[in-house]
């Protein structure tokens, strides 16, 4: 197992499309990295190129100390899982397992051995005789996954492996795909555009958008610490609320202000606008960080537009000018349609974003 | 809506009444009356509009299948015969054995829809046999205007009754390309040439240009049997009919002298290097791949027409006695059940006015009129001059009609004389394979009906 | 109860009857112009000229000396077109379904012959192939041929006109193998073959293990629809040379049929020789129907 190095690599098709655009990325020995990103933002691009079945425009790609940037696939030593599972139909799932052991002229005691091995951990072993067409798409997303451990790769490349299977399956599916990566300790880029499979997986999650990264960090760190509007918009279910204000400093301290809103910051959390010198600001809080209080204690009062019973939780939905503003409170509270509402922060856990450069200001 | 109904029914109205009102077809026709007149009998040409029902005829042809020469025969022949008479003329061009077919059916059943055919003449035997053709004597022995050749009419005469009428005939004649006249032997003349001459010539020609440059049709059951026989009658094989041997015939002495000037030309690679896969020599001369031929004068007339300066035209070579040449026709023939037959006997006496002779045969790429008369018209065009001299040929051949009647199938004749071309002309070393043609002879008259 | 029992086993039944309704109308459209005609042939087959039963006319075949030239040109027809179509076909294929720029042009070229109607092609090629024709014209003017110098393409042994005659076949059928050979490559997902060179494979390996595999089925259909049609041949070969000098079973058959049908022996030979033409394609389909797994039932009965 190995690290994965993408300098500067950029792919571009045909004239106009830019799929990806100076990418950098280092990929730690045994990580599990997720790249995640809207639909078309260029995730599986960046993955074809690294399994060597897309030739980058520029840019350099290393698996270790090794340039791969212009091997063939097959001297690249990657192994991929691919969204359909592309499990060869005309072969048993012992010969999919075996194709590439036999390619590298295993003989075939070692074979048996190799496909033993990787079909338990799959949990395979007692199908290797059928055909695919006998199989179920969970069976064959293992198969796929056999295939893919069998021949010890520097890297797995997993290009939205469970996104074929049913809610459940996908769930549990999770689980098994991170105690194989344990057990075999590899190196991965698993790409989606789930953001819950990213956080439940990721050591790392790459965050891109139109073909570049936006932000690479632990789920935690895009979760709590999103370094954009878009990431903050991006992530989390429901995201992050905006709020668009002007900065009021007076002898009480910085105010927050718009027409439904007066939040006076406490010191710690002002200390953040220091070096900000526009009077515009959004200013971005997540619907867990929004707590109701009395009416004394409220930096926004308003009515409650509905609410949306979660089980575990509810969500509570308000209506300011066209905005709708989310709130995840706990499930035994008792709100009504259209009741009063006395709302505050978490002060700690503001986000601040230049309307501008839509960047988050750092701490 | 109601204003386009309005004007639907006045136009309808409007249309019926111009038909009610169109008058009865009527033509001119000149007639000869006898008039009295103070004592004396006078005849007497006048211009008389006659009434005639509207007619169709059906005219079956196995002649005319080029598409050149349909698209002539029906632009200019025949519409004006449909103008002079307001007769409708359906002309269709029938394969040989389909013709035949297609009457059977029609006198089997009773129902007789095709009125008049435009048959080969060594097909008239299939039909006069039957007993299926009407006697023209009463219609020819009135024309006093033209003379019928009587070349044909060992075939168009039976018993002394004439069932066919020819309209256009077909000889044998050489051409060559102006570059081969370079070689022609010393003492040689086109117009006078010998087999043997023929023979060296072609030799010389492959000899100085190191490839054959003669054509014939090397493709099977094409042209060949023609283009040999001719040569055989040209050393005196007698023509069919006459007791054996005679055409068609592989072994006879005669015929032997002729494969003799072939053999030569084969071992002299006198021949086109392609030479079997010709199935009609006309491209091949006007591409100058073949210099020199024999062949068919509606064949040469069209390739000479298409550049008379680059060819000359010869009838074709004598053998040891005289010019010879598969001569043949094709002639008119009127169903007698046929319910058209008035229709028919004008179609006919249209189509044998000299004039319409030669300006059809002439139009339709050199075929030879048959009427003495249109001789009167010729001029001198390229075409007239093809012409010209397929009259000599007429006039002076050994000739023989085509006596397809006489065997199981024809195709398989010409096979024969395909046969030996190949095995002992083309391949052979010049020597003639006595047994070979003893051996296809006896397939020859296994043939026989 | 049992009149329950009852109504459920006719429904089955009525289940099972459903698909042969459903083939009776195609089944007397066989019978009529079908099956008709061909139990005709085979009938007169085995009669003779005053209507007895007779193997006469087999043993007329069998002993025309045309038959074994007939029967050996036309399986080396089949031989070699079918193998060289297949290859040539299977070739282009490929490269046109690399979708490089410009291979939609390349597609539409190599489509044309598949336009024109075999009489066309024989002019074109015959007219190209003489001696002045277009054909050493074009390598004259290409600096192949010496000015002056001339191939004689139609001129020569029977070996050599059976090699032409072999690739104006193929130049005419490439188009249409290749179409059917592309779409099924067209079929495989792309993935397929790209998991083949991740997990070790170069061009050849894929090809071999995986992409040629998986068109097998698609590979069966077109060679054995062209195998069929390369038995029938016979315009091609009478258009360049004409009737029996060349001899191949079907051109047999016209000849019989079309050139000599006044012969006492026509009709017995054309008949015989088309049972023949007849069988042999039959034992043909019959192996493709075979190779294809339609008369394997299907695994898994539900
Ligand atoms: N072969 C190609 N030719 C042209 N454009 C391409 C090609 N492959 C991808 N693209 C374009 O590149 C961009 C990135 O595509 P890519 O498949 O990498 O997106 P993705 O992030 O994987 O999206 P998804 O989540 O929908 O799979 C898209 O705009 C796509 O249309
Ligand atoms: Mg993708």
């Amino acid at each position: 197992m190995t690290t994965l190095t993408m300098e500067k690599v950029t792919k571009q098709f045909g004239r106009n499309v830019i799929a990806v655009k100076d990418f950098d990325l280092k990929v730690k020995d045994q990580e599990f990295l997720v790249l995640l990103g809207p639909s078309g933002c260029g995730k599986t691009t960046a993955m074809r190129m690294v399994a060597g079945l897309e030739e980058v425009t520029s840019g350099q790609i290393f698996l270790g100390d090794r340039n791969i940037t212009d091997l063939p696939p097959r001297k690249r030593n990657v192994s991929m899982i691919f969204q359909n599972y592309a499990v060869w139909p005309h072969m048993t799932v012992y010969e999919n397992i075996a194709y590439a052991l036999k390619l590298k002229n295993m003989d075939k005691q070692s074979i048996d051995l190799v496909v033993q091995k990787t079909s338990g951990m799959a949990k395979i072993d007692n199908l290797l005789e059928r055909y695919p067409s006998q199989l179920s798409g969970g069976q064959q997303q293992r198969v796929a996954v056999a295939r893919a451990i069998a021949v010890n790769p520097d890297i797995f490349l997993m290009d939205e492996p469970l996104s074929n299977l049913d809610a459940k399956l996908r769930v549990s599916m999770r689980t098994e795909l991170k105690t194989i990566h344990h057990k075999a300790g590899a190196t991965t880029v698993f790409v989606t555009h789930d953001q819950s499979e990213a956080m439940s997986m990721a050591d790392r999650i790459v965050i891109m958008k139109d073909g570049e990264v936006v932000q690479i960090g632990t789920p935690d760190d895009v979760y709590h610490r999103s370094n954009s509007l878009f990431v903050a918009d991006f992530i989390g279910t429901p995201p992050t609320n905006f709020l668009k204000v002007v900065i009021k400093k007076d002898q009480e301290g910085t105010h927050l202000k718009n027409a439904h809103l007066n939040l006076l910051l406490e010191p710690g959390t002002a200390k953040t606008l220091d070096g900000y010198s526009k009077e515009k600001l959004i200013l971005g809080i997540r619907p867990e960080n929004i707590i109701l209080v009395n009416e004394e204690d409220a930096s926004l009062s308003t009515s409650c537009l509905v609410t949306e019973p979660q089980g575990s939780h509810q969500i509570i939905a308000i209506q300011l000018d066209d905005k709708i503003i989310k709130i995840v409170a706990a499930a035994d509270l008792k709100i009504k349609t259209g009741e009063d509402l006395h709302l505050n922060f978490k002060q700690e856990t503001l986000r601040f974003f230049d309307p501008e450069t839509t960047l988050a200001l750092s701490d | 809506m109601k204003k386009f109904s309005v004007l639907m029914i006045i136009a309808l109205l409007g249309a019926a009444l111009l038909t009610a009102c169109a008058p009865a077809e009527t033509v001119t026709v000149i007639e000869t009356v006898i008039v009295e007149k103070e004592g004396e009998t006078i005849i007497e040409t006048v211009e008389k509009e006659v009434e005639v029902p509207s007619k169709t005829l059906v005219l079956d042809s196995e002649m005319f299948s080029p598409p050149a020469e349909q698209i002539f025969f029906i632009d200019e022949i025949l519409k004006p015969f449909e103008e002079e008479t307001g007769i409708t003329v359906t002309f269709q061009i029938v394969k040989g054995e389909d013709m035949f077919d297609r009457l059977t059916a029609q006198q089997a059943t009773g129902h007789v829809t095709t009125d008049m055919i435009l048959a080969f003449n060594g097909r008239f035997a299939w039909y006069t046999d039957e007993g299926w053709m009407g006697s023209l004597d009463e219609t020819v022995n009135t024309w006093d205007d033209r003379s019928i050749l009587p070349a044909f009419d060992g075939q168009a005469v039976v018993d002394g009754t004439r069932y066919f009428v020819p309209i256009s005939a077909d000889v044998y004649l050489t051409i060559a390309n102006n570059k081969a006249l370079d070689y022609l032997p010393v003492g040689a003349d086109m117009d006078n040439l010998t087999y043997e001459q023929y023979a060296d010539w072609a030799v010389a020609i492959a000899a100085g240009e190191n490839e054959g440059k003669v054509c014939m049709t090397g493709i099977p059951m094409k042209m060949w049997i023609y283009q040999f026989s001719s040569s055989a009658l040209a050393y005196g094989l007698p023509g069919a009919g006459n007791p054996e041997p005679a055409f068609p015939n592989l072994n006879a002495p005669q015929t032997v002298k002729a494969w003799e000037q072939w053999a030569k030309i084969g071992a002299g690679d006198g021949f086109m290097p392609t030479i079997l896969s010709v199935d009609n020599c006309v491209d091949f001369l006007m591409r100058e791949e073949a210099w020199l031929s024999v062949t068919h004068n509606a064949r040469v007339g069209q390739v000479y027409a298409s550049n008379e300066t680059q060819f000359t035209v010869g009838p074709a070579p004598m053998g040891d006695t005289a010019i010879g040449s598969i001569a043949g026709a094709h002639g008119l023939g009127i169903v007698e059940d046929s319910a058209n037959v008035e229709a028919a006997l004008l179609l006919l006496e249209y189509l044998t006015r000299p004039e319409i002779q030669l300006k059809m045969n002439k139009g339709t790429g050199g075929f030879l009129p048959v009427v003495a008369e249109a001789l009167d018209y010729l001029g001198d065009d390229p075409t007239d001059e093809i012409i010209r001299k397929a009259l000599i040929v007429l006039d002076n051949a050994n000739g023989s009609f085509l006596p397809v009647s006489d065997f199981q199938d024809w195709g398989a004749v010409k096979q024969l004389f395909d046969d030996v071309f190949s095995e002992m002309v083309l391949n052979g070393d010049g020597t003639i394979d006595q047994a070979l043609l003893d051996a296809k002879q006896v397939a020859l008259e296994a043939l026989r009906k | 109860m049992a009149l329950a029992i009852n109504t459920e086993r006719r429904r089955k039944i009525g289940k099972q009857i459903v698909p042969y309704l459903l083939v009776l109308p195609v089944l007397f459209y066989y019978i009529a112009f079908w099956a008709r005609p061909v139990v005709q042939q085979l009938v007169q087959s085995f009669t003779s000229l005053e209507g007895q039963f007779t193997l006469n006319n087999y043993i007329m075949v069998f002993t025309d000396l045309n038959f074994l030239p007939a029967l050996r040109n036309t399986s080396i027809i089949v031989v070699f077109s079918v193998t060289l179509e297949f290859f040539i076909a299977l070739l282009l294929a490929l490269l046109i379904n690399r979708k490089f720029p410009g291979s939609g042009i390349f597609l539409f070229l190599t489509m044309i012959p598949m336009a024109l109607p075999a009489v066309a092609v024989g002019a074109l090629w015959k007219t190209g192939l003489t001696t002045n024709g277009w054909i050493n014209s074009l390598l004259t003017y290409l600096g192949i041929l010496t000015e002056g110098g001339k191939i004689y393409w139609l001129a020569g042994s029977i070996w050599k006109l059976l090699a032409l005659m072999i690739i104006i076949d193929a130049w005419q059928v490439i188009p249409s193998i290749m179409i059917i050979l592309l779409a099924g490559l067209q079929n495989i997902p792309k993935e397929t073959e790209e998991a083949g060179y991740v997990f070790g494979g170069n061009y050849f390996t894929v090809l071999r293990k995986i992409t040629l595999p998986l068109l097998s089925s698609t590979i069966q259909t077109a060679v054995i629809l062209r195998l069929i049609a390369a038995i029938q041949i016979w315009l091609i070969v009478i258009v360049i040379v004409g009737f029996s000098r060349m001899p191949v079973l079907v051109e047999r058959i016209v000849y019989y049929h079309e050139e000599v049908p006044r012969l006492t022996i026509s009709p017995a030979m054309a008949s015989g020789y088309t049972i023949i033409v007849t069988i042999i394609v039959s034992i043909a389909a019959l192996a493709y129907l075979w190779v294809s797994g339609a008369f394997r039932r299907k695994r898994k009965e539900v």
